[in-house]
């Protein structure tokens, strides 16, 4: 399917952009990548643009009408006209109630570009404020003034009639109006549902008539992004929960490593993609899927894509070695600004001097895996790059997971200021298979006793990932030191935001008290598990005095050095958690009733993610904490004050022997509203069986593997009920991707052979289900392992 | 009804909507909450009473629905997680259904419009392009070499 995300603001913006494009110099196509300030001017433009479009469409209109005032404040001193920013301004004007200005913007608008949209604009505003006359002659002006081939010509034409229905209602015209979308829609609308047609149906609707082409020819945002997003239930997990995936890094990795290569997506859609978007495309992005044809890669190759500015190839992308060669070499050039190539282990060193030769504006480089890159010879590429040899890189982001090289780019770094200016710095440990210990840490240690004043490697830096670095690395006796070495380099310096360090058992009280001591105040994601030597102690004195902490999301699962005392102490100051992991812990019912209380305060943010599997909680307290989870979520959401809903997104009370399966099944009436997902054995057995216990981790959020029957229970238990609310859908089981929602998740039915699990779907058909909307509300579900 | 809103049709037909219902369209909730409107009725001038009527069958029964955040709402879009009731309530003739579109733009009713994009486009998604026209009554205006072209183009996809 396609994800083209809603941008109805912004694909009209980018409706009128071929007028605006053809304005420009058409250097930009030319051999030379060079790009002048003007042309920095456009994109800036392009972007203020787009973040005003994002926030009409969360209808905010003021933060719009501030991003477009300055864009129009740009467009004004660069000397650029574009119709636009006034037509944009002009809507979020009228919208905040200043009609004045907005007709005023709105008509700079027609000055500038005469097109369909401007008059659209202008027409709708003076109709909505009762001036339907006047109205009226903005359109006859407009439909004369813009050319038949203009997408919004049909609508121009559609309004007048409906204006004059306005005027007279006796009119028949109207009445007799052809029901055909694309005229009676006005084009934001258009491009909405247009973003729910996938290629094909796009092509078809190409062939219908000349303004159906028109439009869907003019909305690039159909074609320029090529986020087509294989629906995994990880990613849909992912993108449901954010942060979701760090809490559980661990995990989910494991889990991606037994993932087959899956087909998702077709090699057409691609070429029809790489087709389409001509100069236009911005982000190259394959995902996991058949290998490319070579149609395909002719297609990509054929035009110029000097918008460029993101690489990112799945690492199940099935592309050969020549392939993201090819792909790489041609991609790199000034404009590109992120590269991501994780575990292509044929990338070299001659690979990564081009990319640091041939993109100078380079932010973000993932080569995570790409064990044949040294370390050392980025920084010569780099260097190479820099005129001043104590000046820093443009590089803001750089991932260098399952590198085996970690500890030299960090001893190099407290000597060369080439990657001083990173923000954010992934260097976890996964695959503990590829390094099994480090061979050069004898003379790695010399090396670092040598280096004259030494200093904090990474001083801007943001975010720190150094999952399993910590223990897994240094799990071989004679890598002792890794753990102190990484102290000793001072990486988590004041100002650092996100830390995850899971699996952090090897490192020392002293040491992790060193560490954490000058980040920790600044600190909103701390992700620590397994961490032996964190204490109550050393928990209390690095809290210090502090009266409020910014944590946001805290994971200290399997930290059993600290007992519930020091955990309430934390919980208590901090009033902005919104993911909590203390699954064995010891978390008692005082840590519970922290957090209850903070449900009750609308200063806090309020727990929307909390993992208390084996620990001592009893099922009283996890009652009181799910009745106050639903007094917050029926306050908020009555809240005029509140933007967002909250609710309480997952529970999972695994393996808590004091819970039982009575209060489970209370907790679950009291978050049913919620559509929480909870985890307990009692509630899985509540719903038909308990899961393999081979696979009992990871069942935690792959709820679909549940075993036969289970659907079919739990729709009977929400009959007996009697509530009625929808525990479950099945959705467009016609169809190549069915979908499972299971109490407010979804997933997608996928056959995943290697684990030898199957979906099978028995569709029963609804004798009310209408044909034309497609899916089926009934069926019975039978998935097995 | 004591916490009831009144909205007035453009033909004049008065509509009661208690708040909580109203508060699913923005225009409605910003107007009853800025001005604070009691009594008197909202005007809603571009709205006629019979799609007015199905825009407020549909904020009442879903006025207690969770709000979906952003992301989840960006996942649904493709597929639409059409609900049985959702489904019976779109089974309306098109014209309606798009001036239920335009009703529920005017009137900020995400809910509703993401819905009403996924009916169309569930119209559209399955049909050969002179199903689409028959259907919504448009001529082909493309010239032979036109044609011949955009056939080109489509071969791409095979």
């Amino acid at each position: 399917m396609f994800v083209a995300g809603r941008k109805r603001k912004a694909q009209q913006v980018d409706a009128a952009a071929p007028g605006s494009r053809a304005q420009a110099p058409t250097g930009a196509a030319g051999s030379a990548p060079a790009i002048d300030d003007r042309q920095c001017a456009r994109m800036e433009l392009n972007r203020l643009l787009q973040l005003g479009a994002d926030s009409t469409r969360e209808r905010d209109y003021r933060v719009a009408l501030d991003h477009f005032n300055r864009a129009a404040a740009l467009a004004k001193n660069e000397g650029i006209e574009d119709a636009r920013v006034y037509e944009a301004r002009s809507r979020a004007l009228f919208k905040v109630g200043d009609v004045g200005r907005a007709i005023d913007d709105a008509k700079h608008a027609i000055r500038a570009n005469p097109g369909a949209s401007g008059y659209t604009c202008l027409a709708t505003i003076l109709a909505e404020t009762g001036k339907v006359a006047s109205a009226l002659k903005v359109i006859d002006d407009g439909l004369a003034a813009v050319d038949e081939q203009d997408p919004g010509f049909a609508y121009l034409k559609t309004l007048r009639m409906s204006a004059m229905y306005r005027l007279d209602p006796k009119c028949v015209l109207y009445l007799n109006l052809r029901t055909d979308p694309a005229m009676r829609l006005p084009p934001e609308l258009v491009a909405l549902v247009l973003c729910k047609l996938d290629v094909r149906a796009l092509m078809r609707c190409r062939m219908v008539a000349r303004h159906w082409r028109a439009l869907i020819d003019t909305t690039p945002g159909l074609w320029s992004r090529p986020t087509y997003v294989s629906l995994t239930p990880e990613e849909l997990l992912r993108r449901q929960m954010p942060g979701y995936e760090k809490l559980n890094a661990g995990l989910f990795y494991r889990r991606q490593e037994h993932r087959r290569l899956l087909n998702q997506m077709p090699d057409w859609a691609l070429r029809y993609i790489f087709e389409r978007s001509r100069a236009a495309l911005t982000v190259l992005r394959i995902p996991e899927t058949r290998p490319l044809t070579e149609a395909t890669l002719s297609a990509l190759f054929e035009h110029k894509r000097p918008r460029l500015a993101t690489v990112d190839i799945d690492r199940r992308s099935g592309l050969t070695i020549p392939v993201v060669d090819r792909v790489l070499r041609w991609s790199i050039s000034a404009q590109l600004a992120e590269i991501r190539v994780p575990y292509e282990t044929h990338v070299d060193d001659a690979m990564v001097a081009a990319i640091a030769s041939g993109a100078p504006k380079l932010r973000i480089l993932d080569i995570s895996g790409c064990v044949n890159v040294s370390v050392k010879s980025m920084f010569w590429a780099w260097n190479a790059t820099l005129e001043d040899a104590q000046g820093s890189t443009a590089l803001e982001e750089l991932y260098l997971d399952d590198h085996p090289d970690v500890l030299e780019l960090l001893v190099y770094s407290t000597r060369y200021r080439h990657f001083s200016g990173l923000r954010v710095l992934h260097i976890g440990t996964y695959l503990s298979t590829g390094i099994t210990s480090y061979p050069r840490i004898d003379r790695l240690l010399d090396y670092y006793q040598r280096i004259p004043n030494r200093q904090v490697p990474f001083p801007a830096l943001v975010e720190l990932s150094i999952c399993g670095t910590w223990g897994r690395l240094a799990r071989w006796p004679r890598d002792h030191q890794v753990a102190p070495l990484i102290s000793a380099c001072r990486l988590l310096c004041p100002g650092l935001r996100r830390l995850s360090a899971l699996d952090a058992s090897y490192i020392g009280s002293t040491d992790l008290h060193e560490a954490l001591r000058d980040c920790f105040p600044t600190l909103e994601r701390l992700h620590l598990s397994d961490c032996r030597n964190l204490d109550t102690q050393m928990l209390t004195s690095l809290i210090g005095a502090q009266q409020a902490l910014p944590l946001t999301s805290l994971d200290l699962s399997r930290c059993l050095g600290v007992d519930a005392h020091g955990l309430v102490e934390l919980v208590s100051r901090c009033r902005q958690l919104v993911h909590v992991n203390l699954s064995r812990t010891s978390a008692d019912n005082t840590v519970l009733a922290a957090l209850t209380e903070a449900m009750g305060m609308d200063d806090a943010a309020g727990v929307e993610v909390l993992l208390l599997e084996v620990t001592s909680v009893t099922g009283a307290a996890v009652r009181d904490f799910a009745a106050a989870c639903a007094k917050r979520c029926h306050r908020t959401r009555h809240s005029t004050h509140v933007r967002r809903a909250w609710r309480l997104r997952w529970l999972d009370i695994d393996n808590c022997r004091d819970v039982a399966a009575d209060a489970v099944a209370v907790v679950r009436d009291l978050l049913l509203p919620m559509r929480t997902c909870s985890n307990s054995d009692a509630a899985t057995e509540a719903l038909g069986g308990g899961g393999d216990s081979e696979y009992d981790e990871e069942e935690l959020y792959v709820v679909a593997t549940l075993p036969a029957g289970t659907i079919g229970r739990a729709r009977s238990a929400a009959q007996e009920r009697g509530d009625g609310g929808p525990l479950y859908a099945l959705i467009d089981m016609d169809s190549e991707q069915p979908f499972l929602e299971l109490e407010g998740s979804i997933y997608q039915g996928v056959r995943d052979e290697l684990l030898g699990t199957a979906m099978l779907f028995d569709i029963s058909e609804n004798a009310g289900d209408s044909g034309d909307a497609g899916g089926h509300d009934a069926g019975e579900a039978d998935a097995r392992l | 009804m004591m916490n009831a809103i009144q909205l007035q049709a453009s033909d004049g037909q008065l509509f009661a909507i208690d708040r909580e219902a109203a508060a699913l369209s923005s225009l409605v909730h910003n107007l009853a909450c800025d001005v604070g409107i009691d009594s008197t009725p909202i005007p809603m001038p571009n709205v006629a009473g019979a799609t007015l009527a199905k825009v407020v069958e549909y904020c009442t029964h879903h006025r207690d629905d969770v709000r979906l955040c952003k992301d989840v709402a960006d996942l649904l879009q493709d597929d639409g997680l059409v609900e049985p009731w959702d489904r019976r309530f779109l089974a309306v003739d098109d014209d309606t259904l798009l001036r239920m579109l335009h009703a529920a733009d005017y009137m900020g009713v995400d809910a509703l419009v993401e819905l009403c994009c996924v009916a169309i486009a569930r119209l559209i998604r399955d049909l050969p392009a002179d199903a689409i026209r028959s259907r919504f009554d448009i001529t082909d205006d493309f010239s032979a070499l036109e044609r011949a072209q955009i056939a080109a183009e489509a071969a791409l996809c095979d």
